[in-house]
């Protein structure tokens, strides 16, 4: 079986699904969305973090380093990432916490056992897990023992997907789900690849194969990272719409932007452009255009549009 | 949420809101007059005829718009002087009350002047001063060292839970009677019997004074409406003045009479000593008849029984206590500890919420006083809506009410009294967390506080005390030689037993001295079995009776424990001395060990069984220790996790410890993570505050839980809210109280101060105006974790 890295077990996650849920990130994904809010998530390889605020420059991850790739900076630390050979001693050696990660492999129980300590809340308020990225589908067939093993406990299972990915484990994977989180980015094929990195053939293929099957159709809600002159536009809400409904989808969930991917990209030594949150009024306009065709619209989860 | 506040409610509440708390002598100079005037009699009767000559002689006043009359001394928010109780330190501290940092009281030149001509003349007869010379040296020697301390020197025992469905079936005159009748039965012929009569010739003395006190106001009442213009107002001065003439000597007809004659009922304890605590435990329950009847009959609607009930929460939030300057700062935003619970069941395990229950929670939300502290009673079978309207008023930001646990606490008040389910199941809340059986338990929660950091801190100096050098406490042996967990935590548990069997031994003086210097009879009377054996709760006459002890800084000290036991002995990152030595500099050039002791050893807060495990293993020591010992009445003694904001004051005796705590900094609050700690969600935390194991600490166990607003909005909000609660609830948590409230929100309060004086927190069992605080306690509040989702 081949695994991946975990990055990261959220508990207490209210916005992926119903109830309080437990997230759990597989690392790795196919789209590089510019915007993307977990930057640190997007490779599947080992990755340090550096959070300079948190750092007192004591000088034991330079000096423990075997690749020589820290070296004092001003008033920080530098990490060389190029020489950098992924073998966690600086994080285990950090005091501080200022240098982490994200990437932790777990077994089976020790992933299960993090996951059962939320299990009284799962059954108080209607939630469980949640499987989220990177990209559930870099990592399918792990995502699918994943999601066997918290079917099995009697956990409600919701999966998080940009749908990039091959049919089968995706098809799989939505057999097993209560909850289909479907992203949309784009519905402009020229844009989705300029801001993704990809075009959104398959994308749209295999949501489509998806919503033909009722009892598949019934767990898929459609969400949108919206984002101010990028997909907030009258007429791409209006194509969304149409997409949506042709498909005969009726649940969507508008994510506005926001900055939080610039910090954490800084931590794993990236850079990542500011996007503009949609105005209020732009927001309203576009939940309006949906719920105008039926569909029912959730603002990060709210009914409202505050 | 909608709220309702009408325009005479919003009126009284500005006007309290203007006033700055003050002190007067008015009350001093009456009990001096009576002890002068009674000091050949008993000290029962001494104190009977001192309540008796205050409540007919002090000020009364009614103010413009007020329905429920009745004042503590001769002005609003005003304290009284207790010289029975304190008289030395009240002389000394004179001229600091207004300006100090916490809770300061503003006092009139007329007032001070006074206060020095009488005081003095109680040197070395106020009940503190006789405590201080009867307590045993070694406990007092311990007790300034700041690792325990023994509570109730200062004030009467307080935490009364009347029976006020039977004071008000029967009105007083009903007791006056049952005391004659008893004095005509006994032959005295020994000492007992004689004390008996005198019991029952104190409650005669104050029953008729609780007449004489009532009547005063039905006369002002009368004149004032004589003088009246405005025909509205002057009904409502009429009918105050039959209201006042009418209880609380007899049975009340109506709500407004009921709600008039439980004021004057709590009024008198509260003039009658100083002891906080006292309840109005399961308000719903007594007064729902009252309203139901009237309702029925068309006689009140809703409005205006909330209306009514308001006027009745500004009246408890006018209640002032005079605090010395250590529990100024330990018991920060003028507590009095006055107690609501509402709903839970009934004595045969029905739901017991009626529409008083709603009302309760509706005038709660609409005039949010300071006062009382609102709880809701939950168990599986509460009704639904009324869960849902206090999740509603939580979510509001408004920081009431509390949840309690029927599950856990029944069992638990059977367990440590003996007595019957349906007794147990009417239980109530006195003090913060303290579960009581209403109108027949007097549990005396003011033990004192055991700091357990500060026992780890002797642990790690073998009883030495770093501070001064002195061997404190037993030697325990040298920390290298602790080099196991066991070892560490015998030794941890020697040191906890030794100062516990001290501050007992303390209290057993403190509580033998409250019985034969200051039993009350006025707080006795309603409290069931006092009348029947003829003693005062403090000689044991109360049908049931425990005592709380305290234990503070949980958090630290099993966090500090983990550290040791993590990165001394078992990773050997540094030895025994070198981390003395960082710890005895306060890390002074050592910030990298801080944040290894910090980040490299697991925290209590973030559901890991072996951090969270020796924090209910101290938990479960220390109250089978306190199971070995009796009160003075002997009651057993039980735990209680909580701190108030003790957590600052007994922070600042303790050095930089093993935990990454800076030396004299604040310690975690009651049951609670260390402040910041608790990183890993709520779920984690409020799954390693239940393994405390609660069912260990029988006086209960104080949470507080902050959102931060954003992770609890609109209906999902309330589903995580109320699935918190549960889930805590099902793994056996006791109490959990929520602040919602973002710490923008708390620096702003901070900058401008007059902006946010409505701004309620919670910082105990009680809630308190944030911007009233002092900084540190501000502060400290801060820095409670705020649970947010992470993105």
């Amino acid at each position: 079986m081949k695994t991946a890295y975990i990055g990261g077990i959220q508990r207490f996650s209210t916005e992926d699904g119903p109830g309080i849920r437990t997230n759990i990130f597989l690392k790795g994904c196919p789209l590089r969305c510019r915007w993307c809010h977990n930057p640190e998530l997007l490779d599947s390889h080992y990755g340090v973090l550096y959070s300079p605020g948190k750092c007192i420059l004591c000088g034991e991850c330079a000096a423990k380093c075997p690749a020589g790739a820290i070296r004092p900076g001003e008033g920080r630390i530098e990490i060389d990432r190029s020489i950098c050979q992924g073998c966690g001693t600086c994080v285990e050696n950090c005091c501080t916490t200022a240098l982490h990660t994200k990437s932790v492999r777990y077994t089976m129980d020790e992933l299960m056992a993090v996951v059962e300590k939320d299990r009284n809340f799962y059954e108080t308020s209607g939630g469980g897990v949640t499987l989220s990225g990177g990209e559930v589908l870099a990592h399918g067939e792990y995502a699918l023992e994943i999601g066997r093993e918290v079917k099995k406990r009697g956990f409600s299972l919701a999966i998080e997907t940009s749908g990039a990915g091959s049919w089968e484990p995706l098809h799989a994977l939505a057999e097993i789900s209560d909850w289909i989180l479907y992203d949309l980015k784009h519905m402009d094929p020229a844009q989705h690849k300029f801001y993704t990195g990809v075009t959104p053939e398959r994308i749209w293929e295999n949501l489509t194969k998806l919503a033909e099957k009722p009892d598949l159709r019934a767990k898929i809600i459609v969400r949108v990272p919206l984002l101010h002159g990028v997909n907030d536009s009258e007429e791409n809400i209006a194509a969304l719409r149409d997409f949506v409904l042709a498909r005969g989808l009726t649940t969507a969930n508008l994510l506005p932007y926001h900055s939080m991917g610039i910090s954490k990209a800084r931590e794993a030594g990236m850079v990542q452009e500011e996007f503009e949150t949609p105005p209020d009024a732009v927001l309203s306009r576009a939940a309006g255009q949906l719920r105008a065709g039926g569909i029912h619209v959730t603002i990060m989860g709210h009914e409202d549009d505050e | 949420m909608k709220t309702y506040m009408s325009e005479r409610v919003a009126k009284l509440k500005q006007m309290q809101n203007d006033l700055k708390p003050s002190i007067s002598a008015e009350r001093a100079r009456l009990a001096t007059e009576a002890i002068e005037a009674y000091a050949f009699e008993p000290p029962v009767l001494q104190k009977a005829y001192m309540l008796s000559h205050i409540l007919r002689n002090q000020t009364v006043f009614i103010q413009d718009g007020e329905l429920i009359v009745g004042n503590q001394t001769d002005r609003p928010r005003c304290a009284p002087i207790f010289p029975e109780f304190n008289s030395e330190w009240i002389v000394e501290e004179i001229d600091e009350f207004a300006s100090r940092k916490s809770d300061p009281l503003d006092l009139r030149p007329e007032d001070r002047e006074e206060l020095l001509r009488i005081l003095p003349r109680w040197k070395g007869k106020s009940f503190d001063t006789i405590v201080e010379h009867a307590l045993p040296e070694d406990t007092k020697h311990a007790e300034e060292s700041g690792v325990m301390t023994v509570g109730n020197r200062d004030c009467s025992t307080g935490h009364v839970l009347p029976d006020y469905w039977n004071l008000l079936k029967y009105g007083l005159n009903h007791y006056k009677e049952q005391c004659l009748k008893k004095i005509a039965e006994t032959q005295v012929d020994c000492q007992e019997k004689q004390e008996q009569v005198d019991f029952w010739n104190a409650v005669i003395i104050d029953v008729e004074a609780a007449g004489a006190f009532a009547a005063r106001y039905s006369g002002l009442a009368k004149e004032l409406a004589a003088k009246e213009s405005d025909s509205v107002r002057k009904a409502e001065l009429e009918k105050i003045a039959e209201v006042c003439a009418w209880v609380p000597l007899n049975a009340p007809r109506t709500f407004h009479e009921a709600l008039q004659m439980v004021w004057f009922i709590h009024l008198i304890i509260n003039i009658e000593n100083n002891g906080h605590g006292n309840s109005l435990h399961r308000f719903d329950q007594y007064m729902n008849p009252y309203y139901a009847a009237d309702a029925a009959a068309g006689r009140i609607d809703e409005n205006q029984a909330i209306e009514l009930i308001q006027c009745f929460f500004i009246k408890m939030t006018d209640l002032m206590k005079l605090r010395g300057k250590f529990y100024s700062e330990s018991f920060a935003g003028y507590p009095l500890w006055q107690n609501i619970i509402v709903g839970g069941q009934t004595p045969d395990g029905q739901d017991a919420t009626n529409e008083t229950s709603f009302l309760c929670l509706k005038a709660n939300a609409g005039v949010q006083t300071s006062q009382p502290t609102m709880s809701v009673r939950y168990f599986d079978g509460l009704n639904e809506d009324l869960i849902h309207l206090g999740l509603e008023m939580i979510q509001a930001g408004m920081a009431t009410p509390a949840f309690f646990n029927d599950k856990l606490v029944v069992p638990m008040v059977m367990e440590k009294t003996g007595c019957t389910l349906e007794e147990a199941r009417n239980w109530g809340i006195h003090g913060c967390v303290q579960p009581g059986i209403c109108g027949k338990s007097d549990g005396r929660p003011t033990v004192g506080y055991v700091n357990l950091l500060k026992c780890l801190e002797l642990v790690m100096h073998n009883g030495v005390n770093p501070v001064n050098g002195e061997q404190l406490g037993p030697k325990t042996g040298e920390l290298e030689t602790l080099d196991t967990l066991d070892k560490l935590m015998n030794a941890l548990y020697q040191q906890v037993d030794y100062f516990t069997e001290r501050m007992i031994r303390g209290f057993n003086v403190v509580g033998a001295l409250h019985a034969v210097r200051q039993p009350v009879a006025f707080a006795s009377l309603g409290v069931q079995g006092c009348i029947d054996s003829g003693k005062a709760a403090q000689c044991g006459g109360s049908a049931y009776y425990e005592s709380g002890a305290f234990a503070v800084s949980i958090g630290n000290t099993a966090d500090a424990v983990a550290a040791i036991d993590t990165l001394v002995n078992k990773e050997h990152k540094f030895t025994a001395k070198e981390l003395l030595d960082v710890l005895h500099s306060n890390f002074e050039g050592k910030e990298n060990v801080r944040q290894t002791l910090l980040n490299k050893a697991p925290k209590y807060g973030n559901d890991n069984d072996y951090v969270d495990g020796i924090a209910a293993a101290i938990i479960k020591h220390y109250s089978e220790t306190l199971a070995q010992y009796r009160d003075s009445r002997g009651g057993r003694y039980v735990e209680v996790v909580e701190s108030q904001s003790m957590n600052v004051s007994q922070g600042k005796c303790v050095l930089a410890s093993a935990d990454g705590r800076f030396a004299c900094a604040p310690v975690n609050d009651n049951c609670s993570p260390v402040m910041g700690r608790d990183i890993s969600g709520p779920t984690a935390t409020v799954n390693s505050v239940a393994k405390l194991d609660q069912k260990n600490a029988k006086d209960g166990c104080l949470y507080n839980l902050r959102f931060d607003p954003r992770s609890i909005q609109g209906e999902k909000g309330l589903q995580v809210l109320e699935s918190v609660i549960k889930t805590y609830f099902n793994n056996m948590g006791e109490h959990i109280q929520i602040n919602v409230v973002d710490d923008a929100t708390l620096r702003a309060a901070q900058k401008k101060p007059e902006d946010y004086r409505n701004l309620l927190v919670r910082v105990a069992g009680y809630l308190a105006y944030f911007t009233e605080l002092d900084n540190d306690v501000q502060e400290a509040l801060i820095a409670r974790t705020a649970h947010t989702p992470d993105r």
